[in-house]
C-alpha cells in the first residue's frame, strides 16, 4: 500500500502543490501475502499439513480448488480413492521425504519426477507428479520462496495431451492467472538450483 | 481457530468404524513410499560414498540395469519381493518390522488444513546463524514512514489541506 500526500506551499501569493515525499509506505511481503489469503476470513490459500499431524517442514498451501482434492467433496469413489493416494504425495513434501526434482528437462525427466518445472522455464510453473495409481494427476503451481510452493490447480494427466501440448499451455496460464489475483506485485520465485528451490531432502533428475 | 466440529482424520480408523476409502488409499500409498524411501536412501548413500552403482545392483540381482533405474525410481511397481531383493543386494540387509500406533497421532490432526496462532510460515531466521539474508531468507519488511529532510518544506497532513471552495 503506498499512500502519497499532496504537499502545499505559498510563496509570493503563488500556491504551489506537488506531491510529497513524505507518505507512508507499506510494504507487505509475500509471507504476509499468504498469511492474509490462508486468514480463516478469507480461506483463498489452504495450509497443508502433514497428514498425521505435526508442523510441516516444507510449506505448501492450495487453492479452494486444491482444497477440494484434500477435504472433498469428491466426484465419486474413484475420486475419493484416488486423492487418498494424492495425500501421501503431498506428505512426501510437507514432510521434507526425499524427491526427486527436475529444472531444466522438461521434456526429458526421468518418469517418476516428483517435481518438475515446466517450459519455459521463466514463467516459474511447476507441476507436482502424482503418478500412480492411474489416472495420473498433476497439480500446478508456482514457488513464492524456497520450501515454500503454492498450488493453484490441477488436471487428470490423459487430458493434457504430450509435452508442450495446447492443455498444458491452459494449466500454466490458469495457473500464473491464480498466482496474479492473489499475488499481483510479486513474482514467482527464481531459482538457480534445485535446493534453492528445494533445501533439503531433493535430488536434481 | 477453533476447528473443534472438524472430525477428527483417524476418528473412523480408531473408533473401529468403516474405514472411508480415501483414507485406505491414503494408507496403502504411505507404506509404499515409506519402503520406497528405505531402500532408496540406502542406494542414495552408498552411491554418494562411491561403493555402490545401479550396475552392481543389477549384476547382483541377474537383472536388467534399465529395471534397477525404474524400480529406484518409483515404487509404483513394487512387490514385497521387489522390496526383499533391493535390500538384500543394496545393504546386505533385512528392514526391522515395528508398529507405530496411530493413537500416538491423536490430538495433532484436527487442524490439518488451516493456519493456527502455532503455525509459523514465516522462517523463522534469528536461531540459525549459518543461515546468510538473502531475498528467500529476509524476514518481511515493517511498515515504515519516509519523512523529507528538506528544511524549507513544511510537512502539510491531508487533513491540514485546503478544502476547494
Amino acid at each position: 500500500m503506498l499512500r502519497i500526500y499532496l504537499r502545499l506551499r505559498i510563496s509570493q501569493n503563488i500556491a504551489h502543490y506537488d506531491i510529497a515525499p513524505i507518505g507512508e509506505l507499506t510494504y507487505m511481503s509475500i509471507y504476509q501475502g499468504i498469511a492474509y489469503w490462508c486468514d480463516p476470513s478469507h480461506q483463498e490459500l489452504f495450509l497443508i499439513k502433514p497428514t498425521l499431524g505435526g508442523e510441516p517442514l516444507r510449506f505448501l498451501y492450495g487453492t479452494r480448488e486444491i482444497n477440494r482434492l484434500i477435504e472433498g467433496p469428491w466426484a465419486d469413489e474413484a475420486e475419493e480413492i484416488r486423492c487418498g493416494k494424492l495425500w501421501e504425495d503431498f506428505d512426501r513434501f510437507v514432510e521434507e521425504r526425499l524427491i526427486g526434482v527436475s529444472l531444466d528437462s522438461p521434456y526429458k525427466k526421468p518418469k517418476d519426477t516428483y517435481l518438475a518445472r515446466l517450459d519455459p522455464g521463466r514463467d516459474e510453473v511447476w507441476e507436482i507428479r502424482s503418478r500412480a495409481p492411474k489416472p495420473g494427476i498433476r497439480v500446478f503451481g508456482r514457488f513464492a520462496d524456497t520450501d515454500h510452493l503454492i498450488l493453484t490447480n490441477w488436471e487428470y494427466r490423459d487430458p493434457l495431451g504430450g509435452p508442450g501440448s495446447k492443455e498444458f499451455e491452459i494449466e500454466m496460464r490458469k495457473c500464473k492467472a491464480e498466482w496474479r489475483k492473489r499475488f499481483p506485485t510479486y513474482d514467482p520465485y527464481t531459482g538457480g538450483s534445485v535446493h534453492e528451490y528445494v533445501s533439503k531432502a531433493a535430488f536434481p533428475v | 481457530m477453533s476447528t473443534s466440529a472438524k472430525p477428527h482424520f483417524l476418528s473412523e480408523i480408531l473408533e473401529g468404524k468403516p474405514i472411508p476409502k480415501g483414507k485406505l488409499a491414503f494408507f496403502q500409498e504411505r507404506f509404499r513410499d515409506h519402503l520406497y524411501e528405505l531402500v532408496v536412501s540406502e542406494f542414495l548413500k552408498r552411491e554418494q560414498a562411491g561403493v555402490l552403482t545401479k550396475a552392481a545392483v543389477a549384476h547382483r540381482l541377474g537383472k536388467d540395469p534399465s529395471q534397477i533405474t525404474r524400480w529406484l525410481g518409483a515404487p509404483g511397481n513394487w512387490e514385497l519381493d521387489t522390496v526383499s531383493d533391493l535390500l538384500l543386494a543394496i545393504a546386505q540387509a533385512e528392514p526391522a518390522i515395528s508398529l507405530t500406533p496411530l493413537t500416538a497421532q491423536v490430538g495433532s490432526v484436527v487442524t490439518r488444513h488451516t493456519v493456527d496462532a502455532d503455525t509459523k510460515i514465516i522462517p523463522d531466521i534469528s536461531k540459525d546463524p549459518k543461515v546468510l539474508l538473502t531475498r528467500s531468507t529476509l524476514p518481511p519488511a515493517p511498515t515504515f514512514t519516509v519523512k523529507s529532510t528538506n528544511p524549507d518544506i513544511k510537512e502539510v497532513r491531508p487533513e491540514e489541506l485546503p478544502v476547494a471552495a
